[in-house]
């Protein structure tokens, strides 16, 4: 994860540089979390943090500074953290010696991020940090708070002179990383990366989606690209149709407010699945380059045949979790959720059915379902083939004159992460009987060693200026000219005609209308 | 004399408990693999409390070793291997003793669990093939067949002295060599059959493998940091040095550590320098210098090259086991007079964290360590683990053209060494 062979250009300057493998070593830095009373910093940033720290691949000189506006002090803040290590990373070993080294670098500022004052407290302790960490003034500014805050932290940034444009290359360097959701819609997406844009150049924009650190999202290219026998397969000739599913047992825990403006559509498909669906459909990139990588990324979503609204319903299926059971026990319906409208409209559940209208895809429907509250919490990709082209085995037991089921290929990611590949073979007898069977990689099996958290690769890529794992803004910008016209149509329709929600008790794998959708298209949705 | 081949009615050796446990079970000879395959059937079908059990192989690994007792720390070892990378074990020892000759096998799996919830446990196997007073064609036989097709195979030679008539017969098969010089006390003897071998299977490999054979010796790994820290010093983006100086460097200044009840000065350079020399193949084959002259004496090597015109003096030098662990690198100064006078040091002592690198400017170049620092760094030490290094191999594999470079000047300075008559 953390090294690479130098290049022919720095050996040629240094021979004794040949074949090594050098370790991408971050820049020293100051890491600024804003929102860090949030449960992102306690669950996911701390421990890639530290995690990173174990396994020495932060800098020597680094500094972490935790901002929101709860009052605390460094020492209470370390310690809420140690605690919060304890309880949420329990793949990472603690141990109280090591943590009280990091934590010497782990600093809070109490802060309103409207108020210039504040931030003009950050900026000094920056400049604080700078002498006693020797971070050099590189900042790294993560925006962990409510969406709605984005635009003023920027603008407070700037006007303390912490955010400005700089080259590629040029030190000091400030950087910002911007969680989803990046807008609301395409007018509010344009209108953050304006601001955004006014002062950090495109290069210092890291837009995470942490989707792109798992290691089997990683794994699809290099399953499609380092062999050689599945992209002869991987176009329109053999390949009958995608699922692509997430599900969560989870409700909408207590982040009933943010669900409430933001609903399964903006909150999983526009991003995390979008992604998911660019990775299988791209063209082989130039290159590994960040750039490379990202052109065809945003180049298959450009060819997502465009919804307008009055296709919106043949196309895409919602629907509201009512009460029901998950692992044996009673859970209430989302209208009945903490801080939910007992009157609301929003989405939890979104099925679609997508075609990227391009050569490799011409006419093979990618089905693409999210939801919550679902039978199971399992997020996977399936490639189904087409079948065998002529029936032989038809008159087989349990064939049937449908023939043979299809082969297919399914990456798993999560929760056990893997690929498999289905595909028949005889069963062992004096009769003619077919079995399919599933040969199975998981990475938990195959490789005894830990996979890193996706906030670790991705925290760690950022340090080291790597933004092939980020969203680009044109790659944004194509997901939600996509998700505008479901939106609006979901929009004109809750006035004209509202939904009858809730439409799926939780506990099941969503509304009707869902198996009906792809049901149109004669298939049915995985057994998962 | 014919060949004693241990035999046995079924059922396969030992429980299938036994064998998930990891203890060794005696197995017949002539049908390992079909009583492996028993006892990974009767544990797929076992339930009802015992947890469930997946097999898993990315490659082969055969320890090759003559020492007797090596059984238990060499199974300790692949435990530890199998862990990070899933692989059928192969043991293969080759023992002398006055009995007749005679070739017996057992098997073991070698399991852990994933995670302590769903108790499925991972498991891979490990054969030891032991042949008693048997040459290498009679244990390659049985080695050979169990090598699980179409997977890499990795051999690690723990055995010396190095034999590439030894090898021979395993050679054929091998995708990558793992030896270690720090088991050999002969030097020039060692390295030139380690040249043999890379040369003479690099020709076979051409024509009859898809993985390029490679070979790799532990101690040029256990040099990886102290490369990298020389390597980086000239690197500016680490250190305060631009690679210009590496033009004007005329003296390098290696210490190795002595053995332990040796420190008296009774110890011999020789097999002691084997990683020290490895770095100065390394460093004069890739900056093109030429030997000109070698000399030794008790514990010290002296070398002059020559880099276009100019003189390099490189010494070897033994310090106490206190600051270097036997054969191991205790520091390297390498001083360069251009474009203006440097010196660096790179030290380790026992127990420090990892390598130290200061550099030195002008005056204060001469007096090394007393005077200011111009800059400093620290770099990683990467553990010296058997079993990490290792680990290590298994991970990078590939051709390393430098590697060999290192060793084909390595053995100039040896046979240079030795017609000096002072080896």
């Amino acid at each position: 994860m953390s090294q690479s062979v130098a290049t022919q250009d720095v050996v040629k300057e240094n021979p004794l540089l040949e074949g090594m493998q050098i370790d991408r070593r971050a820049d020293p830095f100051a890491m600024v979390i804003l929102g860090a009373h949030g449960d992102l910093t306690k669950r996911k940033l701390l421990p890639a943090l530290y995690a990173l720290y174990l396994q020495d691949l932060l800098p020597k000189d680094f500094a972490i500074v935790g901002l929101s506006r709860t009052p605390m002090t460094d020492d209470a803040f370390r310690d809420f953290m140690g605690e919060s290590l304890k309880k949420y990373a329990s793949d990472i070993k603690f141990e109280q010696d090591t943590w009280d080294r990091f934590a010497k670098a782990l600093y809070y500022l109490p802060a309103d991020v409207s108020k210039k004052d504040d931030l003009q407290n950050l900026s000094n302790k920056l400049d604080q940090l700078k002498e006693k960490h020797g971070t050099l003034g590189n900042n790294i500014f993560y925006l962990s708070t409510a969406p709605s805050l984005y635009m003023t932290i920027v603008k407070g940034l700037a006007s303390v002179g912490l955010a400005k444009k700089a080259r590629p290359n040029q030190t000091p360097w400030p950087r910002i990383i911007v969680e989803k959701p990046f807008g609301h819609d395409l007018k509010s997406s344009e209108a953050l990366d304006e601001t955004i844009h006014e002062y950090f150049n495109e290069h210092q924009v890291y837009r995470i989606d942490h989707y792109l650190g798992k290691e089997t999202v990683q794994n699809i290219m290099v399953l499609r690209f380092a062999n050689g026998i599945f992209e002869p397969l991987w176009n329109h000739k053999y390949i009958d149709h995608v699922q692509i599913t997430n599900a969560e047992t989870l409700g909408v825990e207590d982040r009933g407010p943010y669900y409430e403006e933001a609903g399964a559509l903006r909150d999983m498909v526009q991003n995390h699945l979008m992604q998911l669906v660019s990775l299988v459909g791209m063209e082989p990139p130039i290159s590994m380059d960040a750039e490379a990588q990202r052109d065809e990324k945003v180049k298959v979503l450009r060819c997502l045949r465009p919804l307008d609204k009055e296709r919106v319903k043949d196309f895409v299926v919602r629907g509201q979790y009512g009460p029901g059971y998950i692992l044996g026990q009673n859970v209430p319906g989302y209208r009945q959720e903490d801080r939910v409208s007992p009157t609301s409209n929003v989405e939890t559940f979104v099925a679609t059915k997508l075609f990227i209208d391009n050569w490799r895809w011409a006419d093979v429907p990618f089905f693409v379902r999210s939801g919550k509250r679902l039978a199971k919490s399992i997020t996977e990709i399936a490639i189904q083939f087409k079948a065998a082209p002529l029936r032989l085995f038809k008159d087989l037991p349990g064939i049937g004159s449908e023939g043979l089921n299809p082969n297919t290929l399914v990456i798993q990611i999560q929760p056990d992460e893997g690929i498999s590949l289905k595909f028949a073979t005889k069963q062992p007898g004096q009769v003619n009987q077919i079995r399919w069977l599933n040969m199975d990689f998981k990475y938990g099996t195959a490789f005894g060693v830990r996979s890193p958290s996706a906030y670790e690769r991705l925290i760690h890529d950022c340090m080291l200026g790597d933004p092939s794992l980020f969203s680009r803004t044109d790659q944004v910008e194509v997901c939600w000219k996509f998700v505008d016209p479901i939106m609006a149509a979901w929009g004109e329709e809750n006035n004209s005609k509202p939904p009858k929600f809730p439409n799926y008790a939780a506990g099941s794998w969503g509304p009707d209308a869902s198996d009906e959708l792809i049901a149109s298209s004669n298939f049915a949705w995985r057994r998962l | 004399m014919s060949t004693q081949t241990t035999t046995r009615e079924q059922p396969a050796g030992g429980s299938t408990e036994q064998f998930l446990s990891g203890k060794l079970a005696q197995v017949d000879i002539k049908k390992i693999e079909k009583e492996l395959k028993e006892l990974w059937r009767s544990a797929a079908q076992t339930d009802g409390g015992v947890a469930s059990v997946t097999r898993a192989c990315v490659m082969n690994l055969i320890l090759y070793s003559e020492d007797q007792d090596t059984e238990q720390s060499a199974s300790d070892l692949l435990d530890d291997i199998m862990l990070r990378h899933p692989c059928r074990a192969i043991l293969a020892l080759s023992t002398k003793s006055s009995g007749n000759p005679s070739l017996e096998a057992w098997v073991a799996a070698r399991c852990h669990l994933t995670d302590s919830k769903s108790m499925k446990q991972i498991c891979c196997e490990q054969i030891t093939v032991r042949g008693d007073n048997v040459n290498n064609d009679e244990l390659s036989s049985v080695v050979l067949p169990l090598v699980i097709s179409d997977l890499p195979l990795f051999m690690w030679w723990r055995a010396a002295p190095l034999s590439h008539e030894k090898l021979k017969p395993f050679l054929g098969w091998i995708d990558r060599m793992i030896v270690d010089s720090s088991c050999d006390r002969d030097s020039l003897q060692f390295f030139s059959e380690l040249l043999n071998i890379m040369n003479g299977q690099a020709q076979v490999q051409s024509v009859a493998h898809e993985i390029p054979f490679s070979c790799i010796d532990l101690n040029w790994r256990r040099s990886v940091s102290w490369r990298e820290s020389v390597a980086l010093a000239f690197d500016q983006r680490h250190s305060a040095l631009s690679p210009d100086y590496l033009a004007g460097i005329n003296n390098v200044e290696i210490s190795y550590g002595l053995p332990d009840d040796e420190k008296n000065g009774e110890a011999s350079w020789k097999g002691l320098t084997n990683q020290a020399l490895l770095i100065v193949g390394w460093i004069s084959s890739t900056l093109g210098w030429r030997l000109q002259k070698a000399a030794a004496d008790k514990q010290r090597v002296d070398l002059s090259f020559d880099s276009s015109g100019s003189k390099i003096s490189v010494s070897l030098v033994g310090v106490p086991s206190d600051q270097a662990g036997e054969g191991d690198i205790g520091s390297i100064l390498i001083r360069s007079e251009r474009p203006e006078k440097v010196s660096i040091v790179a030290t380790q002592h026992k127990g420090m964290p990892g390598i130290g690198v200061t550099c030195y400017r002008g005056d204060q170049a001469d007096r090394n360590q007393s005077g200011q620092a111009n800059c400093t760094s620290l770099f990683e030490l990467d553990e010296v683990a058997e079993s990490r290094l290792i680990d290590k191999e298994l991970e990078i594999p590939g051709v390393e053209p430098i590697f060999k470079r290192a060793v084909v000047s390595a053995v100039e300075i040896l046979k240079l060494l030795q017609s000096s008559g002072k080896s």
